[in-house]
């Protein structure tokens, strides 16, 4: 709904000025010594009546204009298509070491390196410019975690938070079963309006504990949120999931949370990532599953209506000077 | 009749300028302030009187970064960050304030300390990580760094706490919040943000070289004294804060405004000639005899 509102709300204080021409009758008459034997001048009376009317207008009008109305901006529902993504970003300082890659065999010199954050900042303003329809929570997480905006279509703003995960280093320890909480919690409270999805971008694995295990499947389950892990990879030693199962030695803490994951009974995918390309596709893979229909709201800009008013004004003014002349001519 | 009808022709003149005239693109003052909020535990003492009750420090500092954010004229840019042990982390960086208002605002009301990652707070390293940050952001990115100034560990008297600033150009307001008298550090709350217990003498590191007796860490007041020499050392404006609003006036001054060309809506003066104009026709005049 779109209610009316105004810039300068105190300047309609002056709207009694609006009264001015109708009570400043006595300065335009003109003194004749007996009246009453003239015939009732009915059209002449009707002349200034409209006079006055347009005068009082023309004022009441531009002081409304002065006031800058404007109409608060409103919403349209549109369904479109695209889902609610609430990315959880690992803010840890591990996040800001570089990406190692075995050493190449024809020992090329090695290319700038890119940070783990950085590629993963990357990836994610791709999927903003790209599904600027989505709706994005944002929450970044050390030991805590960090909701830097709730769900919104403000892509700029998101961006804004992005760029900042880049800023100085973040804090050293990481507590992923409290960021997923927050992920989902995201959700708590909205309407379901189309697909949902919990955008996980972490190096590390987690210990979770029974109980916090519990409150993520139920909360998952709860809210039917689909679950995406990109696993930005630390090194050559880190483990490949594709493996797991077949290499029971594994039993590193990463491997651990992908197993819990993946017995969450809910839509769940992993993707190792290391360099721009293997994170673009990922992020792509995501955006083409997350595409089922959305209802969303489109946001209509506030409209001013003081140039309308001051179009008014000028057409009453100019009326009143066309009157001014009609009644100097009939004076003469 | 003609004389008192100039005043209606003047009018419609007016008028007419004021449908036409197109925004006219003018440098303004405008303001960019990348805003760090103290988060750690002695932000959370409500000892800041706002109207009939007390307020923690820190609702006392958003209060103060919101009516900011209300009062910046559009093309300015603001982000959020905020600081607890010896790190900044930046929450967004600054984005133009009209445009993305609902998103800075929503922003804002997420901070609190339940995103404290640490504890303790080194304000001096604090201070100068928001500085070098800032000037990683543009030559005219300012700062505004909210604490009540409780270095905790304490220093030792005549430390600063702050590595030297000369390096970054950078400007900007450290805004004191808090009350004078000293007062108990809430340690734990509750689920519902009820505080049940509170730090003890015993339980933090006091000052290393004063008497026994004489150093009270676990009491906390607002550190004028310190925060105005790190104001002076980091050649920022120190402002103890008492009230939300004098933070608008203190921060929008022209040494930390920069110009921007931005387009301006002008019709105002010539609706205000056309109503004068108006009103001086139709002002009651003295009957005629």
């Amino acid at each position: 709904m779109s209610a009316l509102g105004f810039h300068m709300p105190w300047l309609l204080l002056l709207l009694p000025l609006a009264l001015l021409p109708l009570i400043s009758g006595k300065r335009d008459e003109i003194p004749f010594p007996w009246t009453d034997w003239l015939p009732a001048d009915v059209s002449g009376q009707r002349l200034h009546w409209l006079w006055q009317g347009l005068a009082a207008l023309t004022i009441g009008l531009l002081v409304i204009a002065l006031a800058g109305p404007q109409s608060s901006e409103s919403l349209t529902e549109r369904i479109g298509r695209g889902a609610e993504i609430s990315i959880l970003l690992d803010r840890s300082a591990s996040m800001d070491g570089e990406v190692k890659r075995p050493i190449l065999r024809d020992y090329q010199s090695i290319q700038v390196q890119e940070t783990k954050n950085g590629l993963a900042r990357q990836a994610l303003s791709w999927l903003l410019s790209q599904r600027p329809e989505n709706r994005y929570a944002l929450t970044l997480f050390s030991v805590v975690p960090m909701r830097i905006v709730d769900f919104t279509d403000d892509t700029g703003f998101l961006q804004a938070g992005l760029d900042a995960s880049g800023i100085g280093r973040g804090p050293k320890e990481t507590n992923m079963g409290l960021a997923l909480l927050a992920a989902i919690k995201a959700f708590d409270q909205r309407p379901y309006t189309g697909s949902r999805a919990v955008l996980l971008v972490s190096d590390g694995g987690a210990k979770l504990d029974e109980e916090t295990r519990i409150k993520i499947k139920e909360g998952m389950q709860r809210n039917q949120i689909s679950l995406y892990f990109i696993y930005v990879q630390s090194g050559i030693n880190t483990p490949n999931f594709d493996l797991v199962g077949t290499d029971t030695s594994s039993n590193t803490e990463e491997v651990e949370l992908h197993l819990f994951f993946k017995n969450l009974g809910i839509k769940y995918q992993v993707f190792q990532a290391d360099d721009v390309a293997s994170m673009g596709e990922a992020v792509a893979t995501i955006d083409s599953q997350e595409n089922l229909p959305l209802t969303y709201y489109e946001k209509n800009a506030g409209i001013d209506y003081s140039r309308v008013l001051f179009i008014l004004a000028l057409i009453t003014s100019a009326a009143l000077a066309l009157i001014a002349a009609v009644r100097m001519e009939t004076l003469k | 009749m003609l004389n008192k009808n100039i005043w209606i022709l003047l009018s419609l003149i007016a008028l007419l300028v004021c449908v036409f005239l197109k925004p006219i693109v003018m440098a303004r003052p405008v303001y960019d302030f990348q805003i760090t909020f103290d988060i750690s535990q002695s932000m959370k003492v409500e000892d800041h009187v706002a109207g009939d009750q007390l307020i923690s420090r820190l609702a006392a500092s958003k209060a103060a970064a919101l009516d900011l954010l209300q009062h910046l004229p559009c093309g300015s840019r603001v982000g959020w960050s905020v600081f607890t042990r010896r790190r900044v982390v930046t929450l967004t960086s600054p984005v133009e304030v009209c445009d993305h208002y609902a998103g800075l605002a929503s922003s804002l009301s997420n901070i609190s300390s339940r995103m404290r990652w640490a504890n303790a707070s080194g304000v001096g390293k604090g201070l100068h990580q928001s500085i070098r940050a800032a000037d990683g952001m543009g030559e005219t990115t300012r700062i505004v760094f909210f604490t009540d100034g409780q270095e905790a560990p304490p220093l030792r008297s005549g430390d600063r706490g702050m590595p030297k600033t000369d390096r970054y150009p950078v400007s900007g307001v450290i805004v004191g919040v808090g009350g004078l008298n000293p007062v108990r550090i809430p340690k734990t709350v509750d689920e519902n943000g009820q505080i049940t217990s509170y730090w003890q003498a015993s339980e933090v590191v006091q000052k290393p070289d004063a008497p026994a007796g004489q150093s009270n860490e676990e009491l906390s007041s607002r550190q004028d004294v310190h925060l105005s020499k790190l104001g002076r050392l980091a050649e920022l404006i120190y402002l103890p804060m008492d009230s939300a609003n004098q933070l608008a006036d203190a921060a929008m001054v022209s040494s930390l405004a920069h110009q921007k060309r931005v387009p301006v809506d002008l019709r105002w003066i010539p609706a205000c000639l056309a109503l004068l104009f108006l009103c001086l026709r139709f002002l009651p005049g003295r009957a005629r005899e």
